[in-house]
C-alpha cells in the first residue's frame, strides 16, 4: 500500500508538472491575447516528434534544446501570418482557426511519421534506476524530468516577476491598451508570448515524449485535459493552473493505481452491493481518464471562475 | 433585401430541392454513390443542427456529437426492439416501422439535451465551449464503461429490415435507403428553416447578438439558450437516427470530439451566417472526405486545410461568398466586382495546387507514391529540384495573382 | 398624485467605494423627470440600480408601490419598467424591424414560441410597425441594425425601449453625441414617447433637459441635492454651486 502511495505520488507529481508545463503556456497565451489555443497540445506533440527526428541526427540532449526553439519559430509564424489575420473577426474566429490548425498539425504528423508510435526514448544510461523503493525502480530520467520541470517553473517565475519583459507582459495582461500607448510594440509582444507558450508546450513534449508515448494521438488525448487544467485553475491564473495541474495529475494517477471498483468502495462504507455488476463493477482505473472532465463540469457549474481565477470565462 | 418575398420566390428553393431529390435516382445507379448521398443527407441534418447553436444562437459547442450519437444509439436500440418484437408480433414496437426511427433519435437527443443543458446555458462564449468539450469527452470516455448500452469498442449492431413496412418502402439496398434519407433530410431542413422564422428562432439570434440587452426586453438569455440547445440536440439526434438506419451500427466514436469537430467543420466551411451555408458545407466536406480518401492518405489534411483557408480568407464561408455575389448582382455591380473575386479564386486555386503538390511530394519522400499522383497521371521525382521549382512557381504565381486582384478590388471599392 | 417610482435610501458600493450614497426620489406618474449631475456623479449607476442591471447594496426601489430592487432585469421589465442605453445596445445583425419585433414579444408572451412563425404574431408585428413609423425609420426597416447611422441607432434604441409598452421608461442620455438637427428630432421623439408614460431621463445637454423636463433632480457624488421644477433648479444656489456654477462662471 505504501509503495502505491509513494510511487503514485511521485508519478502524479511528474504528470502534474508536465501538465503545468503545457497549461502555463496556454494560460499565458490566453491571458495575453484572449485566445484559447486549441492547437496547444499539437505543439506539444510537435515538440516530441521534432526531438525524435532531430535526435536521430544530433543526439538526445541537443535535440532537447533545438526542438522547442524550432516549435517557437513555428509558433511565431502561426501568430504572425495566421492568428493576427483572423483576430479582427473576433474570438470565435480565433478559436476556429486554432481548431483547424490542430487538425492540420495532427494530420501532418500522421502523414510524416505514420500512425504507430515512434521509438523516441531517453538514452540508455538515463533509464538506469535513480533509486529503488520496495523493489521498484525509479529511473534517472524521471528524476531529471522532474528537475527540468521545476527549473522551468522557477525560470518562468523569475522571467515574469523580475525581468523587464516580464513586467511588460504582466502589464499587458491587465492593461493591454495602455502598454500599447506607452510605446511598446504590443503585436510583437503577442508574437513573442505565443512563440514562448508554444516553446513551453514543446518542452513538455520533448521531455514527456519518452515517458508517455510519442504517437499521433498524443495531442488529442492530452489536449482536452490541458483545457480542463486552465479552466479549473481559473482562466488566466498561472498559480491556479499550477494547482489544477498537480490536482489532476495526482487524482488521475491514484485512480489508475488503485485496483478498486465502485462496488468495493460502496461495500467498504457499509452498502452491500454486487462488486461485479455493470455499474458497481466499474473500476476506479477505468474512471481515471474521465476524472478531469468530471472535475471540469463540476467546477463550471459550482465555481465558474475556477480555483484561482478572478473572472468567469 | 426584402423580407417579404412573393409566395413563389419563397417556395422556389423547396421545389428545386424536391426536384433535385427526385432526379438524383434517375442519374445514379451505383450503390457506392448512393451511400455517399445518404451520408451527405445525414451530415446536412447534423451540420444544420449545429448551426442552430453556433450560427443562430452564438453558442460554440465542442460536444454536439453527444446528441447525434445518443440519438443514433436510441434509434439502434429501438431497431433491435422492433426486431425482437417481430418474432411474436406482439407489443408496441412490433408495429413501429423502422422508417420512423429518426423520430426516436430526435426524442433521445432532445431529452439528453434537456437533462444536461441547463447548467451549460448560463453563459455563451468560452465557458460554453469548454463545458461542452468536457461533456463530449466525458460521454465518450464514459461510453466505454457501459458495454450493454454502448457496445464497447465495437458498438451496437442491428438490422434495419425488420418491423412493419409501410407503402412498400423497404430498406434493403442503399438505393432504398436513399428515399428514406431524402424524405428525412427534406423534412428536417424544412423544420429547421421554419424554426428560424419563429419568435424563438428570432430571439435566439437576438441572444447571439446581444445577450445583455435581451434581459431588458424581458427575457433571461439562459432560458432562450436552453430551448435552442434542446432543439439543436433534438435535430442532431434526428441525424443520428438517420445514421443508425443507414449503417445498422453505432459506435462510441459517433459521440466523440472528432464527430463534434466534423459538425463544426461543415458548418464553418459552408458559412455560419446563411441558413443554407451548413448544407453547402456538409456536401463539400462529405464529398471531399469520401472521394479523396480513395485516392490519398492525406484526405483529412486536405479537409483541414480547406477549413483553415475558409476561416482565414473567407470567414463568411462558402455560403457567405454566394450571398455576396448574389447581392452584388442585385445591385448591378457584379460586372465591376467579379474580376477581383475571380482573381482571388484563381490565386487560392494556384496556392492550393502548390500545397497539394508539396504535400504529395513530401508524402512520396516518406512513404512512396500516393495514389493521387497516379490518378493525375503524374510521375514527379521528389528528388529533382525542378519539381520543387515548379511548386515554388505555383506559390509565387498564386501570391502574385492574390496581390493583383486585391489591388483591383481596392481600386474599385 | 401617486408615484410611479419611489426610491428610498438607495445605496451602492463597489468594494470600498460608495458610488450611490442614499438616494431618495419620488417620480410622479406621467411626469418627465430628468436626472442631471456632473460627470462621475453616479447617474449611470443609479439607472443600473433601478433597472436591475446591478443589485443595490441597500435601500428600496418601488414601481407603482411594489418592490423591484434586487430583481433581475427581465423581471423588472415585465412589471412595466424599460430602459434605454447610453451606448447603443441593439441586436446588430438583426434588421431594424426584427429588433423592434423582438422587443414586442414579451408583451405577447411569444418569445419562447416555436410552433408558429413570427409573422403570425399579429400584435407584435402591428406594434413593431407602429413604433417603426413613430421613430421614423420606416425606410430602413430591413437594414441590419448594426449598420445604421448613429442617430438612427439612437432612435432605434428608444424605439426598442418603448416597444414593450412599458409605462415607466428610463432613457440614458438619449441625445449624447448628436448634432443639433438630430437633437431637435430626438426631442420631438422623446415628447411623443412621454405621452401617457412616466419618463426618467439622464441627460447632459441642458437645453434638452430644460425643454423636456417637468421636474429635475440633481445628483452629485451619489446623493440627490435638489429636486424641483426647472425654474426652481435654475435658481437653486446649491445647484449653482455644485453644478451650474462652472457654466455660469
Amino acid at each position: 500500500m505504501l509503495e502505491i502511495i509513494v510511487f503514485s505520488t511521485l508519478n502524479g507529481l511528474l504528470y502534474g508538472l508536465l501538465l503545468f508545463m503545457l497549461s502555463s503556456g496556454l494560460t499565458l497565451i490566453f491571458s495575453m491575447m484572449g485566445v484559447l489555443n486549441f492547437a496547444h497540445a499539437s505543439f506539444y506533440m510537435l515538440g516530441a516528434y521534432f526531438a525524435y527526428a532531430l535526435g536521430l541526427h544530433v543526439g538526445f540532449w541537443p535535440a532537447l534544446l533545438l526542438s522547442p526553439l524550432l516549435v517557437a519559430g513555428l509558433g511565431a509564424v502561426v501568430e504572425r501570418f495566421g492568428l493576427r489575420r483572423v483576430h479582427e473577426h473576433g474570438h470565435v474566429a480565433e478559436l476556429l482557426f486554432t481548431f483547424g490548425l490542430a487538425y492540420v498539425i495532427d494530420e501532418t504528423v500522421h502523414l510524416l511519421w505514420g500512425s504507430i508510435p515512434v521509438s523516441y526514448t531517453a538514452p540508455d544510461y538515463m533509464r538506469a534506476p535513480l533509486f529503488s523503493l520496495f523493489g521498484t525502480d525509479y529511473s534517472i530520467y524521471r528524476g531529471v524530468t522532474m528537475l527540468i520541470a521545476i527549473l522551468m517553473f522557477a525560470a518562468l517565475w523569475y522571467l515574469l516577476k523580475k525581468t523587464r519583459v516580464g513586467m511588460m507582459i504582466r502589464a499587458a495582461l491587465t492593461h493591454g491598451a495602455m502598454v500599447g500607448h506607452l510605446g511598446h510594440n504590443v503585436p510583437r509582444l503577442f508574437m513573442g508570448v505565443f512563440a514562448f507558450g508554444c516553446a513551453l508546450a514543446a518542452l513538455a513534449g520533448v521531455i514527456g515524449g519518452p515517458l508517455l508515448s510519442t504517437e499521433p494521438g498524443m495531442a488529442q488525448s492530452l489536449g482536452p485535459v490541458v483545457f480542463v487544467v486552465v479552466v479549473v485553475g481559473g482562466m488566466g491564473s498561472l498559480l491556479g493552473a499550477f494547482y489544477a495541474s498537480l490536482l489532476i495529475g495526482l487524482v488521475q494517477t491514484f485512480f489508475v493505481a488503485l485496483d478498486v471498483s465502485i462496488g468495493d468502495l460502496l461495500n467498504a462504507v457499509g452498502f452491500a452491493v454486487d462488486p461485479y455488476g455493470e455499474v458497481t463493477g466499474i473500476t476506479l482505473a477505468s474512471i481515471a481518464p474521465m476524472t478531469p472532465f468530471i472535475l471540469l463540469v463540476l467546477i463550471l457549474i459550482f465555481r465558474p471562475r475556477g480555483l484561482m481565477g478572478e473572472l468567469e470565462p | 433585401m426584402s423580407l417579404r418575398l412573393s409566395p413563389w420566390r419563397a417556395l422556389a428553393p423547396w421545389l428545386i430541392s424536391l426536384l433535385v431529390l427526385l432526379v438524383i435516382p434517375l442519374l445514379v445507379s451505383s450503390n457506392g454513390t448512393f451511400s455517399i448521398i445518404n451520408l451527405i443527407a445525414i451530415n446536412i441534418v447534423f451540420a444544420l443542427s449545429y448551426n442552430m447553436l453556433l450560427g443562430q444562437g452564438g453558442m460554440l459547442s465542442f460536444g454536439h456529437a453527444v446528441f447525434f450519437g445518443l440519438g443514433a444509439y436510441g434509434a439502434i436500440h429501438v431497431m433491435n426492439l422492433i426486431g425482437d418484437a417481430g418474432y411474436d408480433g406482439q407489443g408496441f414496437w412490433a408495429h413501429f416501422p423502422v422508417y420512423l426511427l429518426p423520430l426516436v433519435g430526435f426524442a433521445t437527443g432532445a431529452l439528453a439535451a434537456l437533462l444536461v443543458g441547463w447548467p451549460f446555458c448560463r453563459r455563451a462564449g468560452t465557458a460554453f465551449a469548454m463545458i461542452t468539450l468536457g461533456l463530449g469527452e466525458l460521454v465518450a470516455a464514459g461510453s466505454q464503461m457501459f458495454p450493454t448500452v454502448f457496445g464497447g469498442e465495437a458498438g451496437v449492431f442491428s438490422n434495419r429490415m425488420v418491423g412493419p413496412v409501410w407503402f412498400g418502402l423497404e430498406l434493403a439496398q442503399p438505393a432504398d435507403v436513399y428515399w428514406f434519407s431524402a424524405f428525412w433530410v427534406l423534412l428536417a431542413v424544412f423544420a429547421m428553416w421554419a424554426f428560424t422564422r419563429t419568435p424563438l428562432g428570432r430571439m435566439s439570434n437576438a441572444v447571439r447578438d446581444n445577450a445583455e440587452r435581451l434581459q431588458f426586453i424581458g427575457y433571461p438569455p439562459r432560458n432562450l439558450r436552453f430551448l435552442v440547445f434542446i432543439a439543436a440536440g433534438g435535430f442532431a439526434g434526428l441525424g443520428g437516427g438517420m445514421a443508425a438506419v443507414n449503417y445498422e451500427i453505432v459506435t462510441p466514436e459517433s459521440l466523440g470530439l472528432l464527430t463534434s469537430g466534423l459538425a463544426l467543420l461543415m458548418a464553418a466551411v459552408g458559412g455560419l451566417g446563411v441558413f443554407y451555408g451548413p448544407i453547402v458545407g456538409a456536401i463539400v466536406v462529405t464529398v471531399m472526405n469520401s472521394l479523396l480518401s480513395d485516392y490519398t492518405d492525406a484526405s483529412i489534411l486536405y479537409v483541414g486545410l480547406v477549413f483553415l483557408a475558409v476561416v482565414m480568407f473567407a470567414p463568411a464561408g462558402l455560403g457567405g461568398g454566394v450571398e455576396q455575389v448574389r447581392q452584388s448582382w442585385r445591385r448591378g455591380e457584379l460586372t465591376r466586382q467579379l474580376p477581383g473575386w475571380l482573381g482571388g479564386a484563381v490565386s487560392v486555386l494556384l496556392i492550393a495546387l502548390g500545397l497539394v503538390a508539396s504535400i504529395e511530394l513530401v508524402y512520396q519522400l516518406s512513404h512512396g507514391r500516393d495514389k493521387l499522383a497516379q490518378v493525375l497521371g503524374l510521375q514527379p521525382d521528389p528528388s529533382s529540384p525542378l519539381v520543387w521549382l515548379g511548386v515554388v512557381a505555383l506559390f509565387a504565381a498564386g501570391y502574385g495573382v492574390a496581390r493583383a486582384s486585391k489591388n483591383y478590388r481596392e481600386a474599385r471599392s | 398624485m401617486s408615484h410611479a417610482l419611489t426610491i428610498d435610501d438607495l445605496k451602492k458600493s463597489f468594494g470600498p467605494a460608495e458610488v450611490i450614497r442614499g438616494v431618495n426620489l419620488r417620480v410622479e406618474k406621467g411626469e418627465v423627470h430628468a436626472v442631471i449631475g456632473p460627470n462621475g456623479a453616479g447617474k449611470s449607476t443609479f439607472f443600473n440600480l433601478v433597472s436591475g442591471a446591478f443589485a443595490p447594496t441597500s435601500g428600496e426601489v418601488r414601481l407603482h408601490g411594489q418592490r423591484i430592487d434586487g430583481l433581475a432585469p427581465e423581471k423588472i421589465q415585465q412589471r412595466g419598467l424599460a430602459r434605454s442605453f447610453q451606448v447603443s445596445n441593439v441586436f446588430g445583425n438583426l434588421s431594424v424591424f426584427e429588433n423592434l419585433r423582438c422587443a414586442c414579444f414579451k408583451q405577447c408572451a411569444a418569445g419562447y414560441t416555436f410552433w408558429r412563425p413570427a409573422a403570425s404574431v399579429k400584435r407584435a408585428n402591428r406594434r413593431a410597425e407602429e413604433v417603426l413609423a413613430m421613430i421614423g425609420l420606416a425606410d430602413l426597416r430591413d437594414s441590419p441594425a448594426g449598420a445604421l447611422p448613429y442617430a438612427s441607432q439612437r432612435a432605434l434604441e428608444i424605439g426598442m425601449t418603448i416597444a414593450g409598452e412599458a409605462d415607466v421608461v428610463l432613457l440614458d442620455e438619449p441625445t449624447a453625441g448628436m448634432s443639433n438637427t438630430e437633437t431637435t428630432q430626438a426631442i420631438e421623439l422623446i415628447r411623443q414617447v412621454a405621452e401617457g408614460r412616466t419618463l426618467m431621463i439622464v441627460e447632459h445637454d441642458m437645453g434638452v433637459v430644460f425643454e423636456l423636463a417637468d421636474r429635475i433632480s440633481v445628483l452629485v457624488y451619489g446623493e440627490i441635492i435638489a429636486t424641483g421644477t426647472p425654474e426652481a433648479i435654475r435658481n437653486d444656489p446649491r445647484v449653482k454651486e455644485a453644478y451650474l456654477g462652472e457654466e455660469a462662471a
